[in-house]
């Protein structure tokens, strides 16, 4: 378990504002990408909310021996899943020029960006069983082990759904033009 | 392309951003096909990791922590629509017989044990050597080093939020506080709370909350314990040095933006960009400001350590107590429990007043409604 992560949960449970506002600091902005990647921009927000909303509703029963990390991105996934069985699994491929207007980074490029709204939507048309483990992985950085418990099966599936949802990526990129080679 | 290609990329995909194992080092190098798959893996795994984050509008957290508000509301609406539907009158009825019983007789237990005990209940009783002292401040050390060979970055100052707890049996309470008083002007410290009573038997009683600096923990829970008979003691070290630092480089890089943004604005020449320009930097200023508020906070809990410390003053009754006989002994335990009794029944009242109003109003709603 991470330093200070303890104490975050405490305050939370004590109902202390300030660490309400630290945790929301800390994993809002990331879940929200996830929501993102896995969803799509439309409904990123309700999904955060949703998950921020849980995640407090959740805290006394959060066992303390799990990282306080992938439990937050284990309920994100589910509730994930949750928008996509909605639209039937498929996620919205709307433009990203809108959202990415908010992006911190002024000097990028239109082109830049168009070209960044390109590889999200080559995400978007994955499997979503696929899109989980790439976003977990090379997005967020996460371990295999903590994809395992995050999505709750074996270290082994996760190795072998990884190497699947490369390839897939890899050939949807080749397709879409997206590589220089 | 060879047979075992395609197992060959099946497991190459595994290994995209890391080293490949020799076996398929040497397959690419006869391999035309794969060499390119796997440059093509590589290529399109660093399109992914190299995505900018999307950030959520500034509006989000606003959002989330105004439903929370309304989560917290809804939940105390619900227990009192679900107790005027739910209860049947016999239930209600018993329900409060039990709260009135359960109260009473812990408000008769507290009034027989007198406040020392309290204290004891508070404070969950966990009963330290002054060597675990020492313990902890190393483990939570080691655990800073550990961290710190992790990091590249080395010579980080550890940053640990110390607290500490003592319940001190003192004979002279009065010199036990000038004491702390004169030792606290000599630390550096400062008494963030102080409260005096009086409890049964005539004990006499000090709590003080202070805040010393934090190098001086030890030596100060040491000081204490030899102020008189150390009842009971616990201290805690925890390691916040990772997360500090990690928000000290966020924090940075907020200014770095904000920096940027100030110089675009002083370039801006559409009122439209002026306002964007100005919408960004509003945002990172919020951003800014709570990160700023949150470091606060932690260096002050980690500069500052905070030891509460209890002292008690045995009273002259309590004495009495040890050295007279068994017939002594139970007329006083008598005298305190008559006592006790006498004082639940006035605690009780207006709670049995209480309870009762608000039964009379289940029962009037319930009426109405049916």
């Amino acid at each position: 378990m991470k330093a200070g992560d303890q104490e975050l949960i405490q305050g939370c449970l004590n109902r202390d504002r300030e660490a309400y506002t630290m945790l929301l600091n800390r994993f809002q902005g990331p879940v929200y990408d996830t929501a993102c990647r896995l969803v799509g921009v439309q409904d990123a927000q309700d999904i955060t909310q949703d998950v921020f909303l849980k995640v407090f509703r959740k805290l006394p029963e959060f066992r303390r021996e799990a990282a306080l990390n992938t439990w937050i991105y284990r309920i994100a996934v589910n509730t994930c899943r949750d928008y996509l069985r909605k639209r039937q699994g498929q996620p919205h491929l709307q433009p990203l020029e809108e959202s990415m207007e908010g992006d911190q980074n002024t000097e990028t490029t239109v082109e830049n960006r168009s070209r960044q709204g390109d590889i999200h939507k080559a995400l978007l048309s994955l499997t979503t069983q696929s899109r989980e483990v790439l976003v977990l992985r090379e997005l967020r950085g996460h371990t295999y082990e903590e994809m395992a418990r995050i999505l709750n099966i074996r270290q082994g599936t996760v190795k072998s759904r990884l190497a699947r949802a490369r390839q897939e990526f890899r050939e949807i990129c080749r397709k879409g033009g997206l590589l220089d080679g | 392309m060879g047979k075992d290609c395609k197992e060959v990329q099946k497991e190459m995909a595994l290994y995209a951003g890391e080293k490949l194992p020799g076996t398929i080092e040497q397959h690419l190098e006869q391999c035309r096909f794969c060499r390119k798959y796997w440059a093509d893996l590589q290529e399109s795994q660093m399109l992914l990791q190299n995505l900018a984050p999307l950030e959520p509008p500034p509006s989000l957290s606003n959002e989330i922590q105004r439903r929370l508000e309304s989560m917290e509301e809804a939940k105390q609406g619900n227990w009192i629509q679900w107790m005027s539907r739910k209860v049947s009158l016999p239930t209600g009825g018993l329900i409060a017989a039990m709260l009135i019983i359960i109260l009473g007789f812990g408000g008769l237990f507290l009034q027989m044990t007198g406040p020392g005990r309290q204290d004891d209940l508070y404070y969950g009783a966990m009963l330290d050597s002054p060597m675990a002292l020492e313990s902890v401040r190393r483990t939570a050390s080691r655990e800073v080093e550990m961290d710190m060979a992790a990091d590249p970055e080395k010579g980080m100052e550890p940053k640990i939020i110390y607290t500490g707890y003592m319940q001190i049996r003192v004979d002279d309470l009065e010199k036990a506080w000038s004491r702390v008083l004169d030792m606290l002007s000599i630390w550096g410290g400062y008494a963030s709370e102080t409260r005096r009573w009086t409890g049964s038997n005539e004990d006499l009683f000090l709590r003080m909350v202070l805040r010393v600096p934090s190098s001086k923990f030890n030596e100060v829970m040491e000081e204490a314990a030899g102020w008189g008979f150390v009842e009971e003691q616990s201290s805690q070290g925890r390691d916040i040095t990772q997360e500090y630092y990690d928000l000290e480089a966020r924090l940075n890089s907020k200014k770095e933006q904000e920096k940027r943004y100030l110089e675009i604005l002083q370039e801006a020449r559409s009122v439209d960009d002026i306002l964007r320009v100005e919408r960004e930097l509003e945002r990172i200023r919020g951003d800014i400001e709570s990160m700023e508020g949150t470091l606060r906070y932690y260096s002050d809990r980690t500069d500052m350590a905070t030891i509460t410390l209890n002292f008690k003053e045995p009273g002259s009754v309590a004495v009495g107590h040890i050295t007279s006989g068994l017939f002594r002994d139970l007329a006083d335990s008598f005298l305190r429990s008559l006592r006790g009794l006498l004082l639940w029944v006035s605690n009780a009242l207006p709670w049995i007043i209480s309870i009762g109003v608000v039964l009379i109003i289940i029962v009037l709603i319930r009426r109405r409604r049916a």
